[in-house]
């Protein structure tokens, strides 16, 4: 992990709106050449987070995006940072074109000639209008942009909202092979978890305004245990406190923390859980945070 | 300014219905319309041929009605612009898009201002100068069709059209900058209730000119200082018309003349409080912009 100036740091994070708390306090801090995963149910506060990171909403409690406060120098944040966060933002009365054209003029470090490269082989025409392209070619197209800008951190929320199975994994595979390297930073949200999983380097749970989980993927398996049991062993895994249980095909399914391996294994079959199944697990937990009591 | 430049364009591009495919269909109808009465139909006009008016004098007055036509409809353009592009990020999806770029919401909104006094009235009052062509090719049927009113020359013509070409600038400018207030109370009101904002214009002041009157009933001598203030806006009166048509059928007519009788009618005080009401209005808007996402 990089020992460089985080890219992202949230300290004591709230929100409010009127008299309702949205987000508890939220701490995290993203290194930089990392693609976090935030992940969490509709209405956790996912886009209210990221919406705070980006300088789209004021909070209480300090963020710092590469050394910025994002909601007082949004403007001059932008020319690190991109964003993607919904489809269907493109403006539609422009064609592909003329959308070029002003971002040369507005966006001091986007590239015509790098959108350009990545619309090759693609159906985008420059004359075509935004508003006549379908969504898959629409969702190409923002994150072309995006690639072409540039940008230290890639900010995307829902990014592959109602595209089919194909452009989403064709918009993901693009993302890694065009745009991720060692100085960039990816944030994404999505509720498509299992199909983003293979290229996250970190995750973030966050249930009712508060992180519930934020680890590297690669200790998940560390904290995590799935075990798939059955008949008698069932109940002797039950004892030794699953965080979540579920009857799967004839077999449970249970997930377990911080517990020993060598009491699992001759249980059933023991593996680190999916993101999915872990989610599951913890947000189905009756404390949200591990360490609340 | 490279930035101001691209997002006046954006403007540009995303009311150019208004500003200039509008314009277009309108001149070619008109012209149209025109050209077809004076060929296929005989004139039902009866002017003595001892009016006393040359064509020259008679091409300046059209002039001025077609200044004073597409002075109207900038205005009236410029009123539903107001009215919709300062929440038309909003209401077209595109306010998330607009705001990952690197520019403030301030100098956006602003973009949006100089648009609505820059690069609109520019190019009306190219279509303005458009039409003051087209009314001189049409003049050449009209003399065809009465002999009794003179053609004017083209060095007249020339002269005539561009006089008042920049007469006609210096009139959409004091125009735009008279009216600023009101055309900054509906991109307020536009910011905040979005296509709402076109009754509201009306009846927000409407309503308070109500209540002004229904707490003067019965008063000897009325107050009512809001409705005078409305119509005091309202009005720009900066040409008294027989002034006008006594400059334009005058043989010495010059642009500098009309620029005089306008500027030296003009409340530049109150123009100037107008402006910082506007500009008040420009950065209020834009500050909540930058704390509103949703649509």
């Amino acid at each position: 992990m990089s020992t460089a100036r985080p890219i992202v740091e949230a300290r004591n994070l709230k929100k409010r709106y009127g008299k309702t708390e949205i987000l508890h306090g939220l701490d995290f801090t993203i290194p930089s050449g990392r693609i976090y995963g935030l992940i969490g149910h509709n209405g956790a506060g996912k886009t209210t987070t990221l919406n705070a990171l980006l300088g789209l909403t004021n909070y209480e409690g300090d963020i710092s995006v590469m050394g910025q406060d994002p909601f007082r120098n949004r403007a001059m944040m932008m020319n690190d940072v991109a964003f993607i966060s919904d489809v269907a933002s493109l403006p539609r009365f422009l064609k592909v074109r003329e959308l070029f054209d002003l971002l040369v003029d507005i966006h001091p470090n986007f590239s015509r000639e790098k959108a350009n490269v990545f619309l090759q082989g693609t159906d985008l025409r420059p004359e075509l209008k935004i508003k006549n392209l379908s969504k898959g070619m629409v969702a190409q197209l923002h994150l072309a942009v995006v690639m072409a800008i540039d940008a230290k951190l890639l900010v995307l929320d829902e990014p592959t909202l109602g595209l089919d199975i194909t452009y989403r994994k064709r918009f993901y595979r693009r993302l890694i092979e065009d745009y991720m390297n060692d100085e960039r930073t990816i944030l994404i949200t999505t509720h498509q978890v299992d199909e983003i999983e293979f290229m996250l380097t970190d995750i973030m749970f966050i249930r009712d305004g508060k992180i519930v989980l934020d680890v590297p993927t690669d200790e998940v398996g560390k904290i995590y245990t799935q075990l798939v049991t059955s008949g008698d062993n069932v109940a002797q895994a039950d004892a030794l406190a699953p965080i979540f249980s579920e009857a799967r095909f004839g077999q449970t399914v249970m997930v377990f923390e911080n517990a020993a391996i060598e009491k699992l294994t001759p249980l059933g079959e023991v593996s680190t859980p999916i993101l999915s199944d872990l989610f599951v697990a913890l947000m189905q937990r009756q404390t949200a945070n591990p360490g609340d009591k | 300014m490279k930035t101001y430049q691209a997002l006046i364009k954006r403007e540009l591009l995303e009311h150019r219905g208004a500003f200039l495919y509008a314009p277009v269909i309108l001149l070619a109808a008109l012209f149209l319309l025109t050209i077809t009465g004076l060929v296929f139909e005989d004139p039902d006009i009866s002017i003595s041929s001892n009016v006393g008016l040359a064509g020259k004098q008679l091409y300046q007055i059209a002039l001025a009605g077609v200044f004073a036509l597409w002075s109207a409809y900038l205005l009236i353009a410029l009123f539903f612009y107001f009215a919709d592009s300062f929440s038309a990020d909003r209401r077209n999806n595109s306010l998330l898009f607009w705001k990952s770029m690197p520019q403030s919401d301030l100098k956006v909104l602003t973009s949006k201002a100089l648009a609505g006094i820059t690069i609109f009235p520019a190019l009306l009052l190219a279509f303005a100068m458009i039409t003051g062509l087209l009314v001189y090719l049409v003049s050449f049927l009209v003399v065809a069709k009465m002999p009794y009113i003179s053609m004017v020359g083209p060095i007249d013509m020339l002269s005539s059209w561009i006089q008042m070409g920049v007469a006609g600038l210096v009139f959409f400018v004091l125009n735009i900058l008279w009216y600023a207030p009101l055309l900054g109370w509906v991109a307020g009101l536009s910011t905040l209730f979005q296509r709402w904002s076109i009754p509201l214009a009306f009846l927000i002041p409407g309503a308070v000119v109500l209540v002004e009157r229904l707490t003067n009933l019965g008063a000897v001598n009325p107050s009512q200082p809001f409705a005078d203030l409305i119509a005091y806006r309202l009005d720009s009166s900066m040409l008294d018309e027989n002034v006008v048509v006594k400059m334009l059928t005058s043989d010495g007519f010059s642009a500098f003349g009309l620029i005089a009788e306008m500027t030296g009618a003009l409340n530049w005080f109150d123009m100037a409080v107008g402006l910082a009401f506007a500009s008040v209005v420009v950065f209020l808007a834009s500050e909540y912009r930058r704390r509103r996402i949703d649509a």
